[in-house]
């Protein structure tokens, strides 16, 4: 394992950084630590900023920059020396000792949103449909799906959830099967009446019928009883069905969809509003057994009006529950185990367009990471004077993707299969990131 | 080439002719040497960014380029003529400097020595000859668990030469618990079933179909009705099989009435048909089902599948005269090589003709040459854009010749805007033509394994294309469609996946799919003719099983396997069941799931079922198997609850005409599972009923418990 704490293990590191010109040794030893028998159990938070949050005027500002690049906020100092954020982020400014910022992953795509997205979540291009599906014939699958296969159901919970603000256009399960599809929840969990679609029992049938039809459905169900085997694909249904009655009627999980559990002092902490409580709600599932809950928040495509629009909801909310989330865990000793991810599909152009606003920008982009290993309160990469590319090492979305990978303990060169059979790997050109984990 | 190379091949000149007779050839030698060691496999050198800088051809398809790779890029340094033992080619293959794929050639080898050869005599690049047939010792084997049969492997190169190559050539299993083979060409037994052993040698392949019986051939009766029982019989007698019994009335009627018109029968018509005492009433059901209008709606389902008909490319009016021609053609039964001839020959307004739709759906050449093959001939050509096909005899100029069909068709293509509604048609121009992407050649049109048109001629190429397709010798067309209308009925394919028919690939029964191939053409490509002759077998009428002693996914058909109900069929039994009517936005009232002309009609139902998107002709695109979010659906939906409690639903009318309780039960169960409930049945029921708060409390709830059964959501 590679410790900067220790003397030796520092100067095996600088033996290592100096042969780095040479292409020698450190991805090496990178893999040699992908493949330690540690065992890591990390569940994954992802804050997603559908449409494509500023990266200029958030966490890669450019103060020195001229006035159409450096936009109308300014830099404010953070508990990090030597670190500063946009100023409407003053919450979060007292966190940064929690967050990797990572600065030099760029990809191709600036035009179409959707494309971006399967960039960013799976690493991989795709051509989307004009409904914004995707259209190439070989679709791959989202950090969260690669995480239901590997991980698996807990205590009754499914392994990947979606808290939808229809902000991300794409959260499947592509050619590793429908199985591996998130729980998209849609309701809004800051409403009083909120329930889960098809999870949450309808009001008409209440808790008591829904158990007698579940006896009258075990007395008529003759052929799930015969199947005790369980095979094929009889057998697959009866353990979805299974798990799926567990989810309905577990107490746990109906406990931990019930935000009216948690005290008004930390539901005000994390705002009383759609995004808050869903942030909130992303902890409560992962306590409750879920591996990778995605949190969509606002649209932040800001095309027009770019500062009045961050400053209006989008940066205070996100600065709210953000903070809250990462005080949370790390109060709650969650933080060891939980990877959070704040990102989009991509940052934004560094000249302000005509419009006040900012457009898309898939060269530089502005990722946080927390917990689980990430070096938490460094920065990793960095961009040219004008945010329009990083500078030095650039790093693709596949190397991203198997950074994500790694840090959940999970072999990116995996051989899947495609629905025709066709042998594939999880992810083929990607090494991880240097300096993004501990 | 190489200085080096250069200076060794001139102090080697003198002594050249002397060792010609024994000397490696490059394409003949050295490149199936590296292929047997796996450095041009696709996760090696042969993947498409190559490993480390080093990109060889997948699986040495391209010698030429190959020798490039070798000898001339990177400096020269991969060979050393003056120091063969020092080239890095060697040096890396035997580990003795790092190498990613770790050791491969032990220094004592032979392909050492071959490889090490052709460096000390200068890497010439001598002419390639090509393989041009493989002929492998046995074709067809049986074989006991724990018996062995070594293969030998011939191939006959370009230049009339011949070579062992059971040592070179590449084996692969596609079913190691029944059968593995080993690299040198030794197959053994493991278990029962049927395996097919796939040889690979320099771009020719052949598949050894080898059978490991379950046991003794048995000795039974099965009164043959056709041809495809009497083909079963015969395999499996040889097998070891035993075919399991008939299946009853109620579930004959069940499967056959969702396979051909995607509807579950009504309780009436269950009755009806279970006290039919005609001895030919499976017969004749068989045929008033085709005659149904229902039936057109379903099949339209499966072939606007396949062609991907969808508003997005079509328009509303493009879809609905598509819809139309199909619809029409199917009801009409017109024969299928007609259709195909329209599709492919399509010209004019998509508005007044409906098969122009298939050049609206794919636009560029190369992709219909794609879909032409995959959807008509079960052929997938995709991998052959790139490379040589890895499991099948198709190259790159194959691929393009197949592309090299359509650069003449233009469209009009003006969306359905303006004051006339736009206009979409196609038109066949007198220029046009595609070339290799590689090459930049104009390619001329070619049919799969077939001979170049001229590039000159006038005539629409199209038509000639269409001609091969339907030919009645075409080895591909009547087999392709015999196959899918075959795994439509039976749950799996005679070859799978059904759309991928090759060499490597052997049906189960290869004599079988042959057999209804070739009746299918005789009937001059009838569809009907196909399904009757399927569903009057005995073969498609045996019981389903739910614990076969043997053959436990019915790979074999000596039983049937429960299979999910096509997610409109699903939807369409749930109304029909509870008595209540889907309405589908901008859809007349009373529009079934199973006539909706394209997936953008939304339905959260569907598409959580697996209706197809219609993005690829893959038939994997229908999602056939059960997840979380279906099962939740049906459980815990609201929309399925008020469906179950309306009052305009069965369990509302059957109150209202004061029906019994006993009389409720049947009825639920006639129009769940098909079947009248046992009396077994019906006790468990009447305990529940007799414990619900009130009569209609248990009665909807006898509906859900049913309508979320394994007897209800599967077709046996």
């Amino acid at each position: 394992m590679l410790s900067l704490n220790s003397p030796l293990s520092r100067r095996a590191f600088l033996r290592v950084g100096a042969l780095g010109g040479f292409g020698l040794s450190l991805p090496q030893l990178l893999q040699a630590r992908e493949k330690s028998p540690a065992a890591k159990d990390v569940n994954v938070i992802l804050l997603w900023m559908g449409g494509g949050a500023s990266n200029i005027d958030t966490f890669d500002m450019k103060p020195d920059a001229p006035a159409e690049v450096r936009g109308e906020f300014k830099p404010i100092a953070t508990n990090l020396n030597g670190l500063r954020v946009c100023e409407h982020l003053p919450l979060m400014s007292k966190q940064m000792d929690k967050v990797c910022t990572l600065l030099s992953v760029s990809h191709p795509e600036s035009g179409d949103h959707v494309a971006a997205v399967h960039y960013m979540l799976t690493g991989y291009a795709q051509r989307p449909d004009p409904t914004g599906q995707p259209a190439n014939s070989l679709v791959y699958p989202c950090f969260g799906s690669v995480v239901a296969k590997e991980k698996g159901w807990q205590h009754a919970m499914p392994p990947y959830v979606v808290l939808t603000g229809k902000a991300a256009p794409y959260t499947g399960a592509g050619y590793i099967g429908s199985a591996y599809n998130p729980l998209t929840i849609k309701g809004d969990p800051s409403d009083a009446a909120f329930a889960v679609q098809d999870v949450t029992i309808p009001a008409s049938v209440g808790p008591d019928r829904t158990r007698r039809r579940q006896s009258m459905l075990d007395a008529v169900d003759t052929w799930q009883k015969q199947d005790d085997k369980r095979t094929g694909l009889l057998g697959e249904r009866g353990r979805f069905y299974q798990q799926a009655y567990d989810l309905v009627t577990s107490r746990a999980a109906k406990k931990a969809f019930d935000l009216s559990e948690e005290s008004d002092k930390v539901r005000d902490r994390y705002g009383r509003h759609r995004f808050g409580q869903s942030a909130l709600l992303a902890r409560r599932l992962i306590e409750a057994g879920v591996r990778f809950v995605s949190v969509e928040t606002h649209w932040w495509d800001t095309h027009q009006d770019n500062f009045k629009d961050l400053t209006g909801s989008r940066l205070p909310n996100l600065d709210q529950f953000w903070s809250a989330l990462l005080e949370d865990l790390s109060a709650r000793g969650l933080l060891e185990t939980t990877l959070v991810i704040w990102m989009g599909e991509f940052g934004r152009t560094p000249t302000v367009n005509g419009q006040a606003g900012r457009d898309h920008w898939a060269w530089a982009n502005a990722i946080c990471m927390s917990g689980a290993g990430v070096k938490m309160g460094s920065v990793v990469g960095k961009t040219d004077r004008k945010c329009e590319r990083p500078t030095g090492t650039t790093h693709s979305t596949h190397d991203f993707a198997a950074t994500i990978y790694s840090i959940l303990g999970i072999d990116s060169k995996k051989e899947y299969a495609t629905p025709d059979g066709r042998p594939i790997l999880l992810n083929y050109h990607g090494t991880p990131i240097e300096g993004v984990l501990r | 080439m190489t200085r080096t190379a250069l200076l060794s091949l001139v102090a080697l000149a003198t002594c050249a002719d002397r060792a010609r007779a024994a000397e490696p050839n490059f394409a003949r030698d050295v490149v199936p040497a590296l292929t047997k060691l796996g450095c041009n496999a696709g996760n090696c050198h042969g993947s498409f960014k190559g490993r480390g800088e080093f990109r060889l051809s997948l699986l040495g398809f391209d010698p030429a380029a190959d020798y490039d790779a070798i000898v001339v890029e990177s400096r020269g340094r991969r060979v050393f003529t003056a120091a063969p033992d020092k080239s890095l080619l060697l040096m890396k293959g035997t580990g003795q400097i790092a190498h990613g794929g770790q050791k491969r050639m032990p220094v004592d080898s032979e392909a050492y020595r071959v490889v090490r050869d052709w460096i000390a005599r200068g890497v010439r690049r001598a002419d390639w000859p090509t393989v041009t047939k493989l002929d492998v010792s046995a074709a067809d084997i049986t074989l006991k668990p724990g018996e062995t049969r070594d293969l030998m492997v011939k191939a006959t190169w370009s230049d009339g030469t011949t070579q062992d190559a059971t040592k070179l050539a590449l084996y692969e299993t596609n079913r190691a618990p029944v059968a593995t083979v080993a690299a040198t060409g030794r197959i053994e037994a493991r278990g029962p079933g049927r395996a097919a052993i796939t040889v690979r040698y320099m771009g020719q392949v052949a598949a050894v179909l080898t059978t490991v019986p379950f046991g003794a051939a048995q000795d039974f009766t099965f009164p043959a009705a056709n041809l495809i029982d009497t083909h079963l019989v015969t395999e499996w007698k040889k097998l070891g099989l035993l075919p399991g019994k008939l299946s009853s009335d109620e579930d004959f009627l069940r499967r056959v009435s969702l396979d051909l018109i995607g509807t579950l029968p009504t309780p009436d018509e269950i009755r009806r048909f279970l006290a039919d005492p005609d001895s030919k009433k499976r017969a004749k059901l068989i045929d008033a089902l085709l005659d149904r209008a229902e039936y057109a709606d379903y099949w339209s389902i499966k072939w606007s599948d396949l062609l991907r008909a969808h508003r997005k490319h079509l328009g509303e009016k493009g879809l609905a005269s598509f819809n139309d021609w199909l619809r029409q053609s199917l009801r009409d039964n017109r024969s299928l090589d007609k259709l195909v001839r329209e599709l492919l020959t399509a010209q004019g307004n998509l508005f007044t003709n409906g098969p122009a739709a298939f050049y609206f759906v794919d636009r560029l050449p190369d992709e219909l040459g794609e879909t032409t093959a995959q959807v008509f001939l079960g052929v997938r050509l995709q991998c052959a854009k790139c490379h040589h096909h890895p499991f099948e005899v198709w190259t790159q100029d194959d691929y393009h010749g197949m592309a090299a069909f359509f650069p003449r068709v233009k469209r009009k293509d003006t969306g359905e805007n303006g004051q006339f509604g736009g206009a979409q048609s196609i038109r066949l121009d007198s220029e046009g033509t595609w070339k290799h992407p590689t090459t930049g050649k104009t390619v001329a049109p070619q049919v799969l394994g077939g001979k170049a048109l001229k590039l000159d001629d006038p005539a629409d190429p199209r038509a000639a294309l269409a001609d091969w397709i339907v030919a009645k010798d075409n080895p591909y067309f009547a087999r392709n469609v015999a196959n899918r209308y075959w795994g439509y009925l039976f749950g799996r394919g005679l070859v799978e996946s059904l759309d991928d028919i090759r060499a490597t690939n052997p049906a189960t029964f290869p004599a079988l799919l042959d057999a209804l191939a070739a009746d299918f053409a005789k009937s001059n490509y009838d569809l009907k003719h196909l399904l009757r002759t399927v569903c009057n077998s005995r073969a498609y009428q045996l019981a389903c099983d739910l614990k076969p002693a043997r053959d436990a996914d019915g790979e074999f058909v000596t039983h049937r396997r429960p299979r999910p109900m096509p997610a409109e069929a699903l939807l369409d039994a749930v109304c029909d069941a509870t008595g209540v009517p889907e309405m589908f936005e901008k859809m007349p009232p009373g529009t079934r799931a199973i006539a909706l002309p394209d997936p953008a009609v939304t339905s959260y139902f569907l598409d959580v079922f697996g209706r197809p998107r219609r993005i690829s002709a893959c038939e994997c695109e229908r999602g056939g198997r059960p997840d979380l979010t279906q099962v939740l659906h049906l459980m815990n939906g609201d929309a399925l609850n008020k469906k179950i409690t309306s009052e305009q639903g069965r369990i509302a009318k059957a109150l209202a005409a004061k029906k019994t309780d006993d009389e409720v039960i049947e009825e639920l169960y006639l129009a769940t599972f098909s079947r009248k409930p046992t009396d077994a049945d019906r006790k468990l029921v009447k305990a529940h009923l007799a414990s619900a708060p009130s009569r209609r409390e248990g009665l909807e709830d006898l509906l859900w418990a049913l309508l979320n059964s394994a007897e209800f959501v599967f077709n046996r």
